[in-house]
C-alpha cells in the first residue's frame, strides 16, 4: 500500500476545540494596534493565481480553522440538505418515485388505499408504453391531479367507445399522440370513457411495482391482458 | 493499472473540487429549470411577428424566458404559454391562450384548417371537425383554446381542438434572445381578432347572488 494516499483535507472538517483557549470571536472596541514585533517573513502577495489556488484547495497548506458551532453545523445541515434534495428531485424527475395511491378505481389490482406504487419515469410521454401497462398520468381534466389507469389502446387502435355491454357498442380510433385509459374496475372508474383520449404528453410514467405492506416485497403489476375466452352460458 | 491507480489518487484532490462544484451547478441547474424557469427557442413561425419574425429570411429564432412556477394554475386569456402538443408527446408548441375554461369561443373564419397557404386550398380532415363545431366552440373544464398570432400558418386549436390546461408547462416572461429584445415582453401589445364569449363568472358576483336569493333559495 503506497504510504502517500492521505484523503483530501475536507474543507468541511471541524478542529478540535481547546476548551482551555478563549473563544475565537473578537473582543469588542479594542482599538486597533500595531504589532508590538514585526513579522520576520515578508507574507507573500496574494496574486489571481494564488486566490484560485487557495480557493481549488489545491495548495498544500491546511485550511482555516472551523470550530464546531451552532451555525457551521446549522451550515452544515442546510448545505447537505440541498445537496440531498437537489439529488432526489433529478432522481425522482427522471428515474423512479414512490406514490401513494387511493381510490376504488384500479380494483382489484390496486388497493382503495395504503398501497405504494413505484412510477419508473423511464416511461414518460409514453416512450415505450404498450396496451396493458398501468401509467400514472396528470389529470386532463382535474388540473394538478395525477391519476393512475390502465392503456388499452395505443396512437391508431380503435377500442370501445364506452362500457362493455352498455350503449350501442361503439368503436372508436385512438388518434395520433393519445391512448385510451380505463380502470380496472370499470363500475366506478372515471377514465377515457368520460374524458376522451388522453394525450401521451400527459404521461408521467408507468407504476411497474406495489408496495402494499411494509413487511412484504413489492410485487410487479401483472401485464392485464388475458387470452380471449369463450364464455358459454347455456346449460347443456 | 497501478500507474493509473496512482495518478487517479495524485489527482484525486482535483477531481474532487472540481467535480463536486460542477455536480453542483448541474443538479441546481435541472431543478431550476424543470420548476422555476426555462429557456427555449421559439421555432416555426406560427407566432410571427410577436415572436421569432425573421426565422424565414435570417434563420435566427427567439429565445424566450419561461416561468415555470405553478403554471398550469394561472393561466389568463392572452398569455403565451409553452405546452406539450397533444399530436406529439414529446415536442412542445408555443401559442396565446384565447379562452379558458366554460367560455364560448366564436370562430375565425380565417382560421379554418386547410391544405396550403392562406388563400386557400384544399380541405384537410381536420377542415371537418372545425365545421362540426358550427362555428361555436365551447371549452371543456379543464381546457383552454390556443391560437398562434399568425393566422396564415399556425396549427392550434383550430386543428386540435381545445387543449387540456395541464399540457401547459411554462407562462411566457421576458425575451432572451436576440440580446437588442432583451427583457421586451413582444407580446403583451397583441390584440387578437378571435372574439370569445366570456362566461367566467366573479366569485363575488355568485355570493352576491346567493345573498338575493334569500334564505329559502329563491328570490
Amino acid at each position: 500500500m503506497p504510504t502517500n494516499s492521505k484523503p483530501p483535507p475536507n474543507p468541511r472538517r471541524f478542529v478540535p476545540t481547546d476548551k482551555s483557549q478563549a473563544k475565537p470571536a473578537p473582543t469588542p472596541a479594542s482599538p486597533p494596534t500595531t504589532p508590538t514585533t514585526p513579522p520576520t517573513t515578508p507574507t507573500p502577495r496574494l496574486t489571481l493565481y494564488r486566490k484560485t489556488l487557495r480557493y481549488l484547495h489545491l495548495n498544500p497548506t491546511a485550511p482555516a480553522a472551523r470550530h464546531r458551532t451552532f451555525s457551521n453545523l446549522l451550515g452544515d445541515f442546510l448545505y447537505y440538505f440541498l445537496a440531498a434534495g437537489l439529488a432526489l428531485h433529478v432522481f425522482t424527475k427522471n428515474g423512479y418515485t414512490l406514490g401513494q395511491a387511493y381510490g376504488i378505481s384500479m380494483l382489484p389490482t390496486i388497493a382503495s388505499f395504503g398501497d405504494w406504487l413505484l412510477i419508473s419515469k423511464t416511461y414518460r410521454h409514453g416512450r415505450n408504453c404498450h396496451v396493458g401497462d398501468v401509467v400514472s398520468f396528470r389529470h386532463p381534466v382535474n388540473t394538478g391531479s395525477y391519476n393512475v389507469k390502465r392503456i388499452v389502446g395505443m396512437s391508431g387502435d380503435f377500442v370501445l367507445a364506452y362500457t362493455p355491454e352498455e350503449g350501442e357498442g361503439t368503436m372508436v380510433q385512438v388518434p395520433e399522440g393519445h391512448c385510451w385509459v380505463v380502470g380496472d374496475d370499470l363500475k366506478w372508474s372515471q377514465d377515457s370513457r368520460m374524458y376522451g383520449p388522453l394525450p401521451l404528453a400527459l404521461v408521467t410514467g408507468k407504476v411497474v411495482a406495489k408496495w402494499s405492506s411494509w413487511w412484504r416485497w413489492p410485487e410487479a403489476l401483472e401485464q392485464g391482458l388475458r387470452d380471449a375466452v369463450i364464455e358459454d352460458g347455456d346449460v347443456d | 493499472m497501478s500507474t493509473v491507480l496512482t495518478s487517479l489518487r495524485r489527482y484525486r484532490r482535483t477531481l474532487w473540487h472540481i467535480a463536486l462544484p460542477s455536480l453542483w451547478v448541474t443538479a441546481s441547474a435541472i431543478f431550476i429549470n424543470d420548476n422555476i424557469m426555462e429557456i427555449t427557442s421559439v421555432t416555426g413561425d406560427s407566432m410571427a411577428p410577436t415572436l421569432s419574425p425573421d426565422q424565414d429570411t435570417t434563420g435566427r429564432s427567439d429565445y424566450i424566458a419561461w416561468n415555470k412556477w405553478n403554471a398550469n394554475t394561472s393561466v389568463k386569456r392572452g398569455d403565451v404559454v409553452f405546452f406539450g402538443l397533444p399530436s406529439r408527446p414529446e415536442d412542445t408548441g408555443v401559442k396565446r391562450v384565447i379562452a379558458v375554461e366554460g367560455d364560448t369561443v366564436l370562430l375565425d373564419p380565417r382560421r379554418r384548417p386547410k391544405n396550403g397557404n392562406a388563400n386557400g386550398g384544399p380541405d384537410v380532415p381536420e377542415s371537418k371537425s372545425w365545421d362540426a363545431w358550427m362555428g361555436r366552440a365551447k371549452v371543456p373544464e379543464g381546457h383552454v383554446w390556443v391560437e398562434g398570432d399568425n393566422w396564415r400558418k399556425s396549427k392550434d386549436s383550430n386543428w386540435y381542438g381545445p387543449i387540456s390546461r395541464s399540457l401547459i408547462l411554462g407562462k411566457a416572461m421576458a425575451v432572451v434572445l436576440p440580446t437588442e429584445k432583451f427583457g421586451s415582453k413582444p407580446w403583451e401589445k397583441f390584440n387578437t381578432r378571435t372574439r370569445v364569449v366570456r362566461t367566467q363568472v366573479d366569485t363575488r358576483t355568485d355570493l352576491e347572488l346567493l345573498d338575493a336569493l334569500g334564505p329559502n333559495g329563491t328570490v
